[in-house]
Formats: structure tokens, sequence, C-alpha cells
């Protein structure tokens, strides 16, 4: 169910048209509810501008640009020709499907795994772990150099970090 | 201003000062050659670590990283035919067969020598424009400010893709995430949630480091993590005695340097244009004054010339307006902009006035960086493709632990190692989707300048923002701004429209 895959130069046009929408959606939730419950909208001291001034014209902004994404999509959409190519600025594979949506769900699991390690196991246990599930998993299967590199990696640096600059790194010990 | 770098020299030419340069040109060169990383990651890594460096030395050893970097990214695209990062892309055409040929480590010696060249032109360019462009700059109001930032956003949002409504929605996203914080001008809190650590802001650093750094070494360990690749990459072999460079040789490839490098010195002055088009241009512009055409991609030590000459110039030269203005040319601007303000200075106008012995200094350490880059790189060269044969699967996970340090060294803070990681899936959605990272990291990085100095001109000029349409300075800022926005808005999606409804692939590229 891929909403859009291909290399640099790839029609993104579903991609763009629920981008668009999440834009909008985004900039209206950040006018209407964000910026009216967490700025302090009255005028401030600077000859009658508020602080909410800058929030809401970059939300505003933002909320328009996305109806001109959805605007340019629908149309794109609606005249069944090719749509407008794109490409990515770093050379990258345009794509955004199942595959990418996993990708992102597993980047979420894995770093809430790692913060939660990181605050109660100390850099050095959370690193070597993180290491050791990196190099596994992008195909690295030689398991005595695995663990070699997933242990002495974060030691070396936190003993250079330690005794060079003075920088101490959270340990399991220290930190509750 | 001889007497200015005289004194810049006096004050740049220290032990510590040299050794950081050392330091930094081999760490860029390292990053460049690193698969899968680059001196943008190497960059936004390691600015935390000059936290604990003076000023001239820490901003020394950043433009030494991004010296490095360019012709790092070259070996690869020599021994491997895989560009360290885009703007190599033209040096694999001729340097990768050079090295089938059997002359590897002479295409690595032209790449590094003609890079040298082409940094050392921008840089004296920079010291020469450099002071006369902050000058004129100082006759700029907020509103001429104002109309210069709003300039660069339509310029770096329309020439980072081929969507100019999704590089701007990147810029004004940035520019939101830019007001989180204190006010700047009554301390009132906004969108801060109670959190402590969101009252100074969102971190530069966990944004940099997270977007810039970590997402693309993310999207490359997922790449991995369904291929499962992990082999050792293999080298061509090569007979020493046919690798030197003849005089001759080099002399032949002169004209091609500086055409290159005056191209990259141009590219550069340009806020958004970026150093991988310097290097494509700089390689077409040598193969159509070519009287021999047809023997470039062959393996001609011009190709590699002209593409790594005019990738380096940017180097220098995109530090004028940011000096000048306080508007980075390019991503690698950007983050020095960051490191700028870390150490205190405020980039733009009144830079060289207040800080000019600095400057000056750091001009200094910048011709300084490009000797030791000559001997960094030459003597380096076993170094750097014994590098070479590291598996990405073992760099990828291990620069995932230099981010988490590079964020956690400056804060202490949990909160910005967490923030780190969001930014990272936020900036793998934009790689994927085609949105600009670069727009909205610069959109969050002038955000403030935009702000402060809007803010300024509505109160100067009782709130009439078409001021900015009235004042003859800001004028022609704003009619450029508009032309681009036509011209990157509705000019070139129509005429693509037109082609891709016609079949003509050509004008779709």
């Amino acid at each position: 169910m891929a909403v859009a895959e291909g290399t640099s130069g790839a029609d993104l046009t579903r991609v763009n048209l629920i981008s668009g929408l999440s834009l909008v959606a985004i900039g209206l939730l950040a006018v209407l509810w964000l910026i009216p419950v967490y700025v302090p909208v009255e005028e401030g001291i600077s000859a009658g501008l508020s602080p909410a001034f800058m929030p809401r014209l970059a939300a505003a902004a933002v909320v328009l640009l996305g109806a001109g994404i959805v605007a340019s999509a629908v149309r794109q959409l609606s005249s069944r020709g090719a749509g407008a190519q794109e490409e990515s600025e770093e050379n990258e594979t345009l794509a955004f499907g199942r595959p990418e949506i996993v990708n992102l769900l597993a980047l979420a699991a894995v770093s809430t795994a790692y913060m939660l390690l990181f605050v109660y196991g100390g850099f050095v246990a959370s690193c070597a772990l993180l290491l050791a599930f990196a190099i596994y998993v992008t195909g690295f299967r030689r398991i005595v150099p695995l663990l070699a590199i997933a242990l002495c990696f974060p030691i070396a640096l936190e003993q250079i970090l330690w005794h060079a600059l003075d920088i101490p790194l959270p340990s399991f010990w220290r930190i509750p | 201003m001889l007497e200015q770098l005289i004194v810049g020299f006096g004050a740049a030419f220290t032990v510590t000062n040299l050794l950081f340069i050392v330091l930094g040109v081999a760490v860029g060169i390292l990053f460049g050659v690193l698969p899968g990383v680059g001196s943008i990651t190497a960059l936004s890594l390691l600015i935390p670590i000059t936290f604990y460096l003076p000023p001239v030395t820490a901003i020394a050893f950043l433009i030494g990283i991004t010296k490095g970097g360019t012709s790092g990214g070259a070996i690869p695209a020599i021994l491997l035919n895989a560009p360290g990062s885009s703007e190599n892309v033209s040096t694999t055409r001729d340097g990768y067969p050079l090295a089938k040929s059997g002359k590897p480590v002479k295409a690595m010696r032209m790449a590094l020598y003609s890079s040298v060249f082409g940094d050392f032109c921008s840089d004296i360019v920079l010291i020469l424009l450099a002071a006369p462009f902050a000058a004129i700059a100082l006759n700029f109001g907020p509103a001429e400010i104002t109309a210069v930032v709003l300039l660069a956003f339509t310029l770096i949002a329309g020439l980072s893709g081929r969507s100019l409504a999704k590089g701007l929605a990147a810029a004004a996203l940035g520019l939101f995430l830019s007001t989180v914080g204190l006010d700047p001008e009554d301390g009132s809190p906004r969108m801060t949630f109670g959190v402590v650590d969101l009252y100074d802001g969102i971190s530069l650093n966990a944004l940099a480091i997270g977007m810039l750094a970590l997402s693309a070494v993310v999207s490359q360990m997922f790449d991995g993590w369904r291929t499962s690749a992990s082999a050792a990459a293999s080298l061509p072999k090569f007979d020493s005695r046919q690798q030197a460079i003849a005089w001759p040789e080099f002399r032949a490839c002169l004209r091609t340097l500086v055409r290159s490098a005056y191209i990259g010195t141009f590219v550069g002055m340009m806020p958004g244009l970026g150093v991988t088009l310097a290097g494509f241009l700089g390689y077409g512009a040598a193969k159509r004054a070519s009287k021999t055409p047809e023997e470039f991609g062959k393996g001609k030590l011009e190709g590699i010339a002209a593409t790594e000459a005019a990738n380096s110039a940017v180097v220098g030269s995109n530090l004028i307006p940011t000096i000048a203005l306080g508007i980075p040319g390019n991503v690698a601007a950007a983050l020095l902009i960051g490191a700028f303000m870390i150490h205190g200075i405020t980039p733009g106008p009144f830079m060289m006035k207040q800080h000019g012995d600095m400057i000056y200094a750091i001009f200094a350490s910048m011709l300084m960086a490009n000797a030791v880059h000559i001997l960094v790189g030459r003597f380096g060269i076993p170094i750097w493709v014994a590098v070479l044969r590291v598996p990405k699967s073992i760099v990828l996970p291990c620069v995932t632990v230099l981010c988490i340090v590079g964020v956690y060294i400056p804060s202490a803070s949990f909160f910005e190692v967490g923030l780190m990681f969001v930014f990272a899936g936020l900036g793998y959605f934009m790689r994927k989707t085609g949105f600009s990272i670069v727009s909205l990291f610069i959109g969050f990085l002038l955000g403030p300048m935009l702000e402060h100095t809007l803010r300024q001109t509505m109160i100067l000029y009782d709130n009439d923002i078409f001021v900015l349409f009235t004042r003859p300075i800001a004028l022609p800022f704003m009619l450029l701004t508009l032309f681009f926005i036509w011209r990157f808005g509705f000019h070139h999606p129509r005429r693509r429209r037109m082609a891709a409804l016609q079949g003509d692939p050509k004008a779709e590229g």
C-alpha cells in the first residue's frame, strides 16, 4: 500500500495531500488552541505587540502553505495527468509507504527503550545494548567483534570525556 | 586590512590553535570518508565540544572540519564510485575511472590539491569582501534586515527541492519552533508547558543533531536493516610509482582550477545555492571549455580538479553573507552561526565592528587551515583508505552514540536527548517526503532575528508592514523575493506540468 515510491524524481502527490492536510491541522491547532492557551496573548511591553505575534504569524504561514500544498495535490489528482516530479535535497529515495511507517514506529520504540535505559541504567550499559542491537540488525553478524565494539566504544568514550574534558556521563549508580 | 590580518595571524598562530586546526581537518576528512556520514554530521556533533574552547580556536576547529569534509568526500567517490556526499558526485565521473586504471592515489592527490586551491581562492575573496560588505550592511535598518531574511528564506526554500510551497512550509515550521521559550521582549513563557528545559527555547543542538545528523544515520540504518549488507569495501590495486602528479599535468589544470574557484566562490556567496550545485557547475564549465570534452568521464584529471575546486570554494565565500548580514549561505554556515552564538558572538553587520580582531584571527586560521589541509590530507591517505574499509553497519551505530553524547554534553539533560530522537523522527519523515530539512533548520536559526527585526519595524513604522516596499534598500530585496516566489512557485511548476502532459522528460528535469 505504498502511498508513493520511487527514486529522486518521485511523484509524491498523495503524500503531499496527506502532509498538506497535516500541516493545515497542525497550524490550526496552534492558532486555535496552543497559542491562546500557552502564550500570553495580551499586548506586551514592545509598543503594543503581543508575545503571540510571531507564533501566530508562523502558524498562519504554516496553514496557508499547507493549504497551498493540498490545493496543488488536489489539482494534480483531479487532472489525472502525471504529477509534478520531486527530488530529495540529499539524493535520497523519496518514498513514504508501509515500510517507512514501520521504520518510524521502530525508531519510536527503540528510542523510548533507549531513553529508559539511559536514565535508569546509565550511559555505558544503554549504549552497549544500543550498539549491539543496531550493529546486528544492520547486518554485521560476527558476534565476538560485535560484542567487543559494543562494549569498548562506550567505555572508551566515557573514559575520554571524564579524564580529558572532566565531563561525567550518567552512570547507573549515580543517577537514581 | 593587511595590518589587521597580520595582527590576526599573531593571535591565531598558537600551538593550541594549530593543534585544533589539524584535528578539525583530520576529523573533517575522516567523516567525509566514513560511509554514510559527512562533514555536516561531524560539524553538528562537535559544536558542543567547542563550548570548552576559546572562540577563535573553536571556530577554527569547526572551519577545519568543513574544509576537510569536502575533500574527504572525494576519497570514496574516487575509490568506490560512491561519493561521500552529494557535492562529490561529479568527482566519481573521472575519479573512479582513473582509480580503476591503477592511479587511485594520483586521483586523490589531485582532488586534495584542487580542493585546497579552491578553498584558498575563496578565503581570499572572503577576506577582501567581508569588511566592505559588512560596512554596507551597517546601513541596513530593521526593515532592510527583515527584507533580506525573507529573501533568504525564499531562495533556500526554492532551491532546496522542486516545491517552493514545501520548502517555505518547512521554513515556517522552523520559524514556529523558534518561538518556543521565553519571549525575548517581555520574558513571558511561550509554549513551554511548564518544562524548565524549554525556557531557553528548543535546543539548537538537539534540533541540529537530530535533524541533520541522526536522521541521516537512521535513514541509512533502516536501509541496512532491510538489505543486511555489511560487506567491507574492496579497493583497487595500484603501482605506487605511477601516482605522482607532474608539474605539467597540474599546470594543464590551472585554468580549470581558477574557473572552478570563481564559480564556487560566486555560488557560495548566494544563500541557498549550495555546494552540490557548485560541483556540477564547475564540472560542466570545464567540459564545455575543454578542447577534448570527449575525454571527460574517462579518468581526466581536469574533471576531478573542476569539481573539487568548485565545491571547496564554497566554504570560504559562504561566510560573506554570514559575517555581513548574519544570513547563512548554506547549512554548514548555519551551523557555524550556531557556534558563533554559543560563544556570545552574534553574526551580522555589527560583528566586524564589535569583534574585528577575532574575525581577522579566524581569517588567519582559515589560511593556516589550508596549509594544514595539504599536509594532513597528503600524508593521511593510507589512513583514509584504511578507514574506508570499515563497514557501514559498524560506523552508523557508533555515530548514533556520538549523537547522544553530542547532545548530552553541553546540557546534561535527558530531555534534550529525548528531543533529539523526536527531531530525528521528524527529519526522517521529511527526508522521505521531500520536505526540506535545511529550510526548517534555517527557519529555526533565523527565526529570532526575523522576529526581532520585524517587531522593531512594526514599532518604528506604526505597524505599517508596507514600509518593506517603500524603503529604498528594502524594496529591491522585497521585489527579488516576489520574483523568486513567482519563478520557483508558479513559473517552473507550470512548465513542468506542461512538459509532463506532453511527455517531455527533458523539460521535466
